[in-house]
């Protein structure tokens, strides 16, 4: 109890506290400019690919269930939706892929994303009671983009819901002059671009690389810091009160996901609470669908920067999936929550479950159809 | 509704607001300690000044509070206050069974509705009940203002009172406590018993501030003179 409370802080500790809060800001800012930089870089690269890049990329993802396999494991492997959906962005930016082709990709990415959360979960594996409560907590946000997916993706294949939706909004995005405020971004990243490719001797590939590891670090880096700033502010939103109102856990993953800009960080907090069986099911679930919209503001930053009305597309595609997703779920939550609860249920019988589980869903399916589709 | 947004953003951390509850719940206890001790020894009525139960039902309730607390503060902010957190979720446990031993002296005064006497004892019994009482707002003032030294002091002083609470019931056990209806020794065992226990969480609690996180709840071993 020693260290336990602090009564009072001396003026000393709160410089000290303030000069810390400011260089996180800085940093912060640092690295949104390297993630700009790196979205422009990306864009940029390409361009210089050349037209047969594009059509064998446009072949490739031809078929909606590869596209969304490529969307699953590329998200699976760098445990970042971010990094997924901000690439899908600079790619139909440089009209490397169709906004069609790019829409079930993202519908992947909102899969991927969830395995962090899931693999969160096997901490307490040894614990019976905790682990399956803790278990059906976190796939239960696998169930939700599972089952929205097959739903919303024949829908997006044969009536090219999303595409039409997003394409509407980002007109009156248009419109109300939303291109122009990119503009300024364009500008303070072109100098720095343009000698990167200058320095490269204007491959594409090289350029790419770098704008790939540029992109994952910025990402990698502002989660944490975002995270080492807000999350310690925010713990008192965690108490039961806010997850007994549904509009209240929804604002709350909405909020702390768009401005810790991963859903992997929030959904994945919540996964010992759930465990310890603070929280239930039904109080997490519109948490949960909260963190899907929050996510889908990573893409919007990235589309800005991009300056093209094909990259905005991509990014209110992401909303909008997440939208519909949310409408048809919401009302229907027995369903993903039955469904995780039944799964959670079979671990019991084998600890072997959860972990076939992440192999086959996140790994194997998506490994397996991409394999077969050379 | 309001209040509770209001202190949704509040600056202080659930490991704060854990404290006060546990502050809280030692304010409760010594209310608890004192009524329940009133009535038994000095009325000759089983109604006791306030509902004991409901207020240990309370403590009870802040006790699952604390827990919640300490696992979400842990969990969101990270394990920069793990050791603080396990301090605070193990002394909770004694701040609560003191509550339980109070509300049994409480059942105790319902059950003996003439005051209770310490015949050949009483000075004894006084004695542990006045250490006790001292004992109340020191661990709180220990707690509250993170007092190190009357922490030590507290842990440096002999156990009188279990030592006591044992001669006692030792001396009605063997037939020394002559003098006490059947009633009176039944209920003076128990009720020197539950003091003893009283005591021995008021200086668990305390041992805290001082003592490293294995040894919470330990007496150190005093060191022999070496002259």
């Amino acid at each position: 109890m020693a260290d336990t409370v602090q009564r009072g802080t001396t003026s000393e500790d709160a410089t000290i506290s303030i000069v810390s809060i400011i260089l996180r800001i800085a940093l912060i800012l640092f690295l949104i400019y390297i993630f700009i930089l790196s979205i422009k870089l990306m864009g940029g690269s390409f361009k210089l690919f050349g037209k047969e890049f594009a059509q064998a990329m446009f072949s490739a993802t031809s078929n909606p269930v590869v596209a969304l396999m490529i969307g699953v494991l590329t998200t699976t492997l760098v445990q970042s939706s971010s990094f997924t959906t901000s690439s899908i962005v600079g790619l139909v930016a440089s009209g490397i892929l169709p906004l069609e082709a790019a829409i079930p990709m993202i519908m992947g990415a909102n899969i991927g994303t969830s395995v962090t959360n899931t693999i969160v979960s096997l901490g307490s594996i040894s614990r019976s009671d905790e682990f399956k409560r803790a278990f059906s907590g976190s796939i239960l946000h696998d169930f939700f983009n599972v089952s929205s997916v097959i739903i919303l993706l024949p829908l997006q294949i044969y009536f090219d819901i999303i595409g039409k939706s997003a394409a509407v909004l980002e007109n009156i995005f248009t419109g109300f002059g939303g291109m122009e405020f990119t503009s300024p971004l364009n500008a303070i990243t072109k100098p720095v671009a343009n000698g990167i490719f200058h320095l490269t001797g204007d491959s594409g590939w090289l350029s790419a690389i770098i704008a790939m590891i540029l992109l994952f670090s910025a990402l990698r880096y502002i989660v944490k810091v975002l995270k080492s700033l807000v999350l310690s502010k925010v713990e008192r939103f965690f108490q039961r009160f806010v997850f007994r109102t549904p509009i209240l856990s929804f604002t709350l993953g909405i909020i702390l996901t768009a401005s810790v800009q991963s859903s992997s960080i929030t959904t994945s907090i919540i996964i010992p609470l759930i465990g310890a069986g603070i929280l239930q099911m039904e109080q997490i679930y519109p948490y949960l669908l909260g963190a899907n919209i929050g996510t889908t503001l990573t893409a919007f930053l990235a589309s800005f920067v991009t300056g093209s009305p094909a990259g905005v597309s991509v990014a209110f595609a992401h909303l909008v999936f997440n939208i519909y997703g949310i409408a048809i779920f919401w009302p229907a939550r027995n369903i993903p929550i039955w469904l995780s609860n039944k799964m959670a249920e079979l671990t019991q019988k084998s600890k072997l479950i959860p972990i076939l589980y992440i192999l086959v869903v996140f790994f194997i399916i998506p490994g397996a159809i991409l394999f077969l589709s050379d | 509704m309001f209040n509770k947004f209001k202190e949704l953003f509040a600056s202080e951390t659930l490991l704060d607001k854990a404290v006060s509850t546990t502050l809280k719940m030692m304010d409760s206890d010594h209310k608890m300690y004192l009524a329940s001790c009133t009535t038994l020894r000095e009325t000759d009525t089983a109604e006791l000044p306030f509902d004991i139960r409901k207020m240990d039902r309370k403590i009870n309730k802040y006790l699952r509070e604390v827990r919640r607390n300490v696992l979400t503060h842990l969990t969101i902010a990270g394990t920069q206050n793990i050791v603080p957190g396990l301090i605070l979720v193990s002394i909770v446990i004694d701040v609560e069974r003191i509550g339980d031993y109070t509300k049994n002296i409480s059942e105790l005064a319902i059950m003996h509705p003439d005051h209770l006497k310490g015949g050949p004892f009483e000075d004894d019994v006084q004695k542990m009940e006045n250490t006790i009482k001292d004992l109340f707002p020191r661990v709180i003032n220990v707690l509250t203002e993170q007092d190190v030294e009357d922490a030590s002091a507290i842990l440096d002083m002999e156990d009188e009172t279990g030592k006591t609470a044992d001669q006692i019931v030792e001396s009605i056990i063997s037939k020394k406590g002559k003098g006490l209806k059947v009633d009176d020794a039944v209920c003076l065992s128990l009720y020197v018993r539950h003091l003893k226990r009283v005591n021995a969480h008021l200086t668990n609690i305390a041992s805290s501030i001082v003592n490293p996180f294995p040894r919470i709840g330990f007496r150190e071993k005093k060191k022999k003179n070496t002259k």
